[in-house]
């Protein structure tokens, strides 16, 4: 099946297609994002990562959204049952809308956790919120039915950005050439059966970091066309595998052979989902309706331009990324670095002279003070903390804070990372070019 | 569909082209060669060449420790009291180069806070001492009395009162027997099971957050940066506050705050650079495996680096010519230069050293991307 017939004609768009790709996204989607939230439930992380911290890290202008104390909970039942629902086809429209919601606030609580396949969690249900995934193969029709083409080339198109974008954030000098940080994180699984042997050995650094780099870029091609289907899909199951063995990445690699699912034919899914939803009964079937809200439409078309889009905002700042991470995140710059930091605070109080460095783990978890070293945006505003604690504490009205500062990137000796002279509470959090990093001692050319 | 493939069959051609360009053109500038460095060695010389006989030795002062208070406690005369002295400066002495490998066999029974808790709260010790009955004590397993027992509890009460205030109290002189028993009883403990689990312990050569090279370098990062650097040095110097803290170095009462931060300088420095407990050998070394990675800034290596801030701090404290607490509240400024010194060491080991090891630092059970 040609999904890049060129040119592309709006009819071959607008044309019919069956909705099993969409309703097999929908369906793992929504079952893999269940047990994802039940395995963090369970490993203690709701406890560990949202309500043991004192204080948590927020998204600019999302500094509202905080953990709910033991409400908390609630919000990841909620979630959970959001995601089953959705899965099911259950009132789709609302149980994909709550799952958005609430998966989305309960990373916003802190960024700490950040992590690039719970952004694509996120992105992937704002697209299934879009999509009526729910019109065949669901608990409102168990029965197949048609959709518009784009609606099956959307994700497809969503999920192979993902791809495309993570291989050209490698194509740099340090991924290329350095091997980094592969180099350095390899050898730590030379314990493995058979390639472990390998893994500390320059070549197989080189060789993983080209063949990552290769594939990323590729894949999404190989697995558009028939002929290359069935052995890419074996390579995206044998890289994921891969990946989960030598890094710990949870349940990001189940999450990406599933979407991979979404490039085969709906002959291929209705395999699978007419036996499986052949066994309930034909439900009332609801009358489908050829025609889709130009507005979703719109908004799909916004979607992905958002998305093709928003990775390049680094461009706009000076510096390098890697270094000063502006335009790092929501960018899928997955596995690119490894940055290690060591950053303590001095406070100075103006009226007396007084000075103190503060020890970070009386205010953050050691996970938080971890993130906290080598981010520009974790520093300011744990610095903007401080001096609102010891205002709000200690009754000093204006505390300043200085960083000390060491930041590691792929290998490279430490270097002083924060001005040490630049009171920190006189700079604003914002997007605008952070001014007061000092500049990375190297280049690293590249994407 | 064949326009189709032509431009995807073009587009691969391109990248394969680009990349394999780029390759040629370009020098290998990656990390130097990697062939495999024996982890299992360098675990079985630190275990077997430092931990067990360092656990040993500690075990035997504390033994001598408990012997001596229980002698003094039977007879509370000048000679027995000397003897105590000395034993107990020995045990804290011998304590300082097991005070930073608290895993593995250490690891459960909070071996550290339970030995070296400091400054203690004498309030409540000499409280307890004067009331003590034989069994009264306080269950010293709680976290809430772990300032209330080990060396620094010891250390107040042997040298915070005169020989002739002890001679007064049998009560006094139990209790210190008590207190050097529990001391004791958890060194015995924690060597018996180093002599006992070491070959297991050593066999697990692994690369997990929870393998022994793992938690070692970890335990070590943690404690040059927490206890040496913060504990000895930092807090009463008043780095972490706005005023200092004389008071609060270790080992006040007897004076032996700068012997003590100098044995475990010197303890650091010889497990990071593989130097044998009896100092008759060396062997692969957290600083050996760091130059097998080729890891240097210019032409200097880390591992003399981070040597160089052992030995700067080492002549910053062997220039202090008095006990920390009166540097502190002399010229507090001494004691902050050594703070400074130490900082750089703990930049280098926690950040440049663990980096290149691959070791997380303070490893968080979390998932990555």
């Amino acid at each position: 099946m040609a999904t890049k017939a060129q040119p592309v004609p709006l009819s071959y768009l607008k044309g019919p297609t069956s909705v099993a790709p969409l309703a097999s996204f929908r369906l793992l989607f929504g079952l893999l994002m269940a047990v994802s939230l039940v395995r963090f439930w369970a490993n203690g992380w709701i406890e560990s990562l949202y309500l043991e911290p004192e204080f948590h890290f927020t998204y600019l202008g999302l500094d509202w959204v905080r953990p709910l104390g033991v409400w908390t909970y609630a919000l990841f039942g909620l979630c959970f049952v959001a995601a089953l629902a959705m899965a099911m086809g259950w009132r789709y429209r609302w149980s994909t809308l709550v799952f958005f919601l609430s998966f989305t606030y309960i990373e916003a609580m802190d960024k700490t956790t950040y992590l690039n396949h719970y952004y694509f969690i996120s992105m992937a249900a704002l697209l299934l919120l879009l999509l009526p995934a729910d019109r065949g193969f669901s608990w409102r029709n168990t029965r197949d039915a048609e959709v518009p083409r784009w609606m099956v080339l959307a994700p497809m198109l969503f999920v192979g950005m993902v791809y495309f974008y993570a291989g050209l954030a490698k194509l740099n000098t340090d991924w290329l050439f350095r091997a980094q940080p592969l180099a350095l994180w390899l050898p730590g699984c030379t314990n493995l059966p058979i390639i472990g042997r390998f893994l500390e050995q320059n070549w197989a650094h080189y060789a993983f970091s080209w063949a990552g780099a290769l594939y990323d870029l590729t894949i999404p091609f190989f697995l558009c066309f028939r002929r290359t289907r069935p052995v890419a899909f074996l390579v995206v199951i044998v890289f994921h595998i891969l990946t989960r063995v030598l890094f710990p990445i949870g349940m990001f690699p189940f999450i990406m052979v599933a979407a991979a699912l979404i490039f085969f034919p709906a002959s291929a899914h209705k395999r699978f989902l007419i036996p499986l939803f052949g066994q309930f009964p034909q439900r009332h079937r609801t009358p489908v309706s050829r025609t889709t809200p130009a507005f979703a439409q719109t908004l799909v078309a916004l979607f992905l331009a958002f998305q093709l889009l928003l990775p390049w905002r680094y461009l706009i700042y000076p510096g390098e990324l890697f270094w000063h991470e502006q335009g790092f995140r929501f960018s899928w710059r997955v596995m690119l670095m490894e940055k290690q930091g060591y950053t303590t605070f001095t406070c100075v109080d103006p009226a007396n002279g007084e000075r103190w460095t503060v020890q970070n783990h009386q205010f953050l978890t050691p996970f938080q003070e971890k993130q906290m070293a080598f981010q520009p945006d974790f520093i300011l505003e744990y610095a903007h903390h401080l001096s609102h604690h010891f205002e709000q504490l200690e009754n000093r009205p204006h505390v300043q804070v200085f960083a000390q500062s060491y930041v590691a990137l792929n290998g490279r000796s430490s270097q002083l990372f924060v001005r040490p002279d630049v009171d920190l509470t006189t700079a604003q959090r914002g997007l605008h070019t952070i001014d007061w990093l000092l500049p990375f001692n190297d280049t690293i050319h590249g994407l | 569909m064949t326009s189709a493939k032509a431009v995807f069959t073009t587009t691969c051609t391109g990248i394969l082209a680009g990349l394999a360009l780029l390759l040629t053109s370009c020098e290998n500038t990656g990390v130097g060669p990697s062939d495999t460095w024996d982890r299992a060695a360098m675990l079985e010389h630190q275990t077997s060449h430092f931990i067990v006989p360092a656990f040993q030795a500690y075990s035997d002062a504390a033994a001598d420790l408990e012997l001596s208070a229980s002698a003094f406690a039977t007879a509370a005369d000048q000679a027995h009291f000397d003897a105590l002295e000395d034993a107990l400066g020995s045990t804290y002495i011998a304590w300082q180069s097991v005070s930073f490998l608290e895993v593995g066999p250490s690891e459960s029974v909070a071996l550290r806070y339970r030995t070296n808790t400091y400054p203690t709260d004498t309030t409540t010790v000499i409280a307890t001492a004067q009331q003590y009955t034989g069994t009264s004590a306080p269950n010293f397993q709680l976290p809430s009395t772990y300032d209330q027992q080990g060396l620094p509890a010891l250390d107040y009460l042997i040298h915070g009162n005169t020989l002739a205030e002890l001679q007064s109290s049998t009560e006094l002189t139990a209790y210190i027997a008590r207190l050097a028993g529990e001391v004791a009883t958890l060194a015995q403990t924690a060597a018996n099971d180093w002599a006992t689990q070491a070959e297991s312990f050593a066999s697990d050569a692994g690369t997990s957050a929870s393998a022994p090279t793992n938690k070692l370098a970890n335990d070590f990062v943690f404690h040059f940066e927490k206890e040496l650097r913060a504990g000895k040095v930092g807090i009463p110097a008043g780095v972490f506050s706005s005023v200092t803290f004389p008071e609060k170095v270790e080992a006040r009462f007897s004076g032996d705050s700068k012997a003590l931060f100098l044995a475990s300088l010197r303890a650091h420095q010889m497990f990071f650079s593989g130097t044998a407990f009896d100092s008759l050998s060396t062997g692969p070394s957290f600083a050996g495996y760091l130059d097998h990675l080729d890891i240097k800034e210019g032409t200097e290596m880390l591992s003399d680096r981070i040597i160089g801030t052992f030995k700067g701090a080492s002549s910053l404290a062997a220039a202090i010519d008095t006990t920390f607490e009166e540097q502190t509240r002399d010229d507090a400024m001494r004691m902050l230069e050594l703070y400074d010194e130490l900082q750089r060491g703990v930049v280098l080991a926690k950040v440049d050293m663990m980096q290149a090891m691959n070791i997380k630092v303070d490893y968080v059970d979390a998932d990555g991307d």
